[in-house]
């Protein structure tokens, strides 16, 4: 590209910045997700913006993106003072973002995704197909996507491709900055590779390059700064050179490293419930997944995004596929089939997005929690609501839900309450095992400290839970044992007493550990 | 195979498969099927169809399914006649009055669609029960009519094709260029797809789908409008059943009924194949009950072969 002329890493420094934010603050209600954040963009350089779950990344980005505005602070794009109408406004004025969830249209070519609603023209009217073509071809051998047909249609594209076609297309908006959300969290790690090579290559090509990732071995490999973001703080900027993985890693986690997790009473772990050995779950190393979870325990599953935690969970009760390998259910062999002949067999499955999987949103109290007991709860196909009512009250009572009435709809209850009954509601079925995947997502921090209690209850009683979710500190809190996945495998187990956070967000997040 | 089946359903072309089938089989059943006597009644009668479906698929690309296509065409129809009565004069004042009436219908369903948020499905249904009852109190009887110059030259034939017929298939190229060649229908594939896709990108998904329910429904008034010219008055029985017919040529013609996919060849593809089932099986002497559910059943099995390949 032309650029490169104008810009080396020295001349940078001295050159306003092509995007900054200073200052930038968010609420969502109550939370704050950003508290004056500073943060600078430079021509010619990667900044990686790095963080937990939660730490304000995404929301930084959306900032940045023109998609959300500052509550206060602003933004400064090439030294002037700034505002973002919308994405489209930051896109026309150079802000490209290529987002964690592909924004492309399944249904159209890779050209006519790549070119939308900037297709050269001819005759004022028609698009110039060849034109487009050898601009798309272009674009595309920019990014190392040589290999993708521009005629194909992009649902029929493996994911890898997706991605540079992606990226391919905020190219061909010319954008003085492009920010990555998570590029390379659904890539298997040759294409990461590739993705890397294509990212050093736009930074030498002039582009500011704002970098938002997870795994910290690409982060070390690629930037030229790194940003540590954590509960909505900045916690440093700092060069790259100098930095190392463990820095990075105490910074993102905090000042809590070293302390041990209090020290309780612990369970004795009881006869094994269930045991996994050597399941392969698809396009992941052939060693497969082995673990066993016992009778009173909390064990915790850590990992990022795409680490295969969610998959072990569907795997498990019959929504995923996975080969090699056996399950044995109370030293019985189990095959997962069905999530209602797992339910049937007592392993109950939480799922993720409760208002899509877990609820019914128009539906009582009553009538959610009698759903999967409907056949215990009728007779001759009819069901006795008066059952079904003192059922969701046993729920209502026990987990301490708080509602005026078990026959409000469960969209007037607070995120915390409704989790209370989605986990509730599978309890009076008294199950065997009970898998939760981030049942804490989007609840406030009271309603949080209830349902590790009931949880801790529950194991206390006996269940063995299995407990997936992205936020270590939750894990590290409340499980007896914790499972590290990545890439599909377990590349670590610990028991209560080894917790250590950086250590596992370590193993989380990078090859090299 | 299951792969190419799915490819050329998405292209519009799987259906062309079944009119082939269709054609072949009405071919050794009845010596009439191939003349051409046959061959200008069946082009006469797909006229209106024709255009009905071309409006459906612009809605429907736009994932507006629009169910007043039929009440509009009928609108159109006694409009036509009714503004005609009879006088050649009027001629070009009643078409232009029953286009100008269609399109703002559209504009009607596109302001509750676009503005006031309503769900296509429900804001067509509205203005079809409106429409409906604008006909009915138009008029109860057939009204007006057609001066026998005007449907003869509709009949008059060029190059073996009526003139409706090529009138019809001006529309038809013009239309398949719109969504193929140019950035307006890029734009409308767009839209059809994901709306906050196609915001991203710096396309107002509002003007886009406005512009298309207006299409959909002058093209609806155009197919009313060769209804009329077909039967020579305002009958007010005139495009009833249209707004399904349409949608079953459309999605039989391989367009995604949640939009966003679908080409002008298969919405051709649909219409033929609609046609010429209805004609074999008269041509055949089916009873006209039974060839209702022969065709019934077989649009049920092309529609579940057809959406089965969304997922």
């Amino acid at each position: 590209m032309k650029h490169d002329v104008l810009t080396t890493s020295e001349s940078a420094g001295a050159a306003p910045p092509a995007l900054a934010g200073f200052a930038i603050t968010k609420h969502f209600g109550a939370t704050k997700a950003l508290r004056g954040v500073d943060l600078t963009l430079h021509r010619g350089r990667i900044h990686a913006i790095v963080g937990e779950n939660g730490a304000g990344k995404s929301t930084l980005t959306a900032i940045f993106a023109g998609a959300l505005q500052p509550d206060d602070g602003h933004l400064e794009l090439g030294g002037d003072p700034i505002a973002f109408a919308s994405p489209s406004d930051a896109l026309e004025r150079g802000i490209g973002v290529v987002y964690q969830e592909l924004s492309l249209l399944p249904e159209m070519t890779v050209s006519d995704n790549i070119m939308l609603d900037i297709q050269p023209l001819t005759r004022r009217w028609f698009i110039d197909r060849d034109a487009q073509r050898s601009i798309v071809e272009e674009l595309l051998a920019e990014v190392g996507g040589e290999a993708v047909d521009p005629g194909a249609v992009v649902k029929d594209l493996p994911i890898a491709q997706q991605q540079l076609v992606e990226i391919a297309k905020v190219l061909a908006r010319e954008p003085l900055v492009i920010i990555l959300d998570e590029p390379t969290a659904m890539l298997p790690a040759d294409d990461s590779e590739n993705l890397l090579e294509v990212i050093r290559r736009l930074s030498a090509s002039g582009v500011a390059v704002g970098y938002v990732s997870h795994r910290l071995d690409e982060v070390l490999a690629v930037a030229d700064e790194v940003s540590v973001l954590r509960d909505g703080d900045l916690v440093w900027t700092r060069p790259r050179e100098g930095l190392d993985l463990d820095e990075i890693v105490r910074a993102m986690v905090g000042r809590s490293v070293d302390e041990v997790y209090p020290e309780r009473v612990r369970h004795v772990a009881g006869e094994p419930v269930l045991e996994v050995r050597g399941v392969q779950l698809p396009g992941t190393e052939p060693e497969g997944v082995s673990f066993t979870c016992h009778r009173g325990e909390i064990l915790g599953v850590a990992g990022l995004m795409g680490s295969g935690r969610s998959r072990l969970a569907r795997f498990l009760i019959g929504l995923e596929a996975a080969t090699g390998g056996e399950v044995t259910l109370h030293g019985e062999p189990y095959k997962p089939r069905t999530p209602r002949r797992s339910a049937r067999n007592g392993i109950v499955y939480v799922p993720e997005e409760r208002k899509k999987f877990g609820l019914i949103l128009p539906f009582g109290i009553d009538r959610n929690v009698g759903l999967p007991s409907a056949s215990d709860l009728s007779r001759f196909g009819l069901v006795n609501h008066r059952r079904e009512i003192s059922l969701a009250e046993r729920v209502v009572e026990e987990f301490g839900v708080k509602t005026e009435s078990v026959e409000v709809p469960m969209a007037m209850l607070s995120g915390g309450n409704q989790q209370k009954v989605v986990i509730g509601k599978w309890l009076v079925k008294d199950p065997e095992l009970l898998i939760l995947d981030e049942p804490l997502r989007g609840i406030d921090i009271n309603a949080k400290s209830e349902i590790h209690r009931a949880l801790r209850d529950l194991a206390d009683a006996g269940l063995p839970i299995l407990l997936i979710s992205s936020e270590l500190p939750e894990l590290l809190e409340i499980s007896d044992r914790l499972l590290v996945m990545r890439d599909g495998r377990i590349v670590g187990e610990f028991d209560h007493d080894e917790f250590v956070a950086d250590t596992i967000m370590t193993l989380a997040t990078s090859e090299a550990a | 195979m299951t792969a190419w089946i799915r490819r050329q359903a998405d292209q519009g072309t799987l259906v062309w498969f079944l009119v082939l089938a269709v054609a072949i089989e009405a071919t050794f059943a009845s010596e009439f099927f191939l003349t051409t006597r046959n061959f200008s009644t069946l082009s006469g009668q797909m006229a209106p169809l024709w255009l009905a479906a071309l409006g459906q698929l612009a809605a429907i690309l736009v994932g507006a399914i629009d169910l007043s296509v039929g009440a509009t065409a009928k609108l159109a129809a006694l409009i036509t006649s009714g503004v005609m009565d009879d006088r050649a004069s009027m001629a070009l004042p009643a078409v232009a009055i029953a286009l100008g009436v269609s399109a703002f219908v559209g504009v009607l369903n596109g302001l509750m669609i676009v503005r006031a948020k309503i769900d296509p499905l429900v804001a067509t249904l509205i203005t079809f029960t409106l429409l409906k009852g604008v006909s009915l109190a138009y008029t109860r009887t057939p009204i007006g009519g057609i001066p026998s110059e005007l449907t003869r030259l509709s009949r008059t034939q060029l190059l073996g094709l009526p003139y409706s017929v090529w009138l019809t298939l001006v529309f038809t190229v013009l239309i398949g260029v719109l969504l193929a060649r140019t950035r307006f229908g890029r734009r409308v594939y767009a839209v059809g797809g994901d709306d906050e896709v196609a915001r991203r990108a710096g396309v107002s998904p509002g003007t886009v789908r406005m512009w298309m329910m207006i299409l959909c429904s002058t093209m609806a008034g155009l197919a009313g409008i060769a209804l009329a010219f077909r039967q020579g008055v305002g009958d007010p029985r005139a495009g009833d059943g249209l707004e399904l017919l349409s949608i079953v040529a459309v999605v039989v013609g391989g367009v995604s009924i949640f939009g966003g996919r679908g080409r002008v060849l298969g919405v051709m593809g649909g219409v033929v194949f609609l046609t010429i089932l209805r004609n074999a099986m008269n041509l055949q002497g089916v009873d006209p009950l039974l060839s209702g559910v022969i065709s019934g059943v077989l649009i049920i099995l092309a529609v579940v072969v057809f959406s089965r390949t969304e997922q």
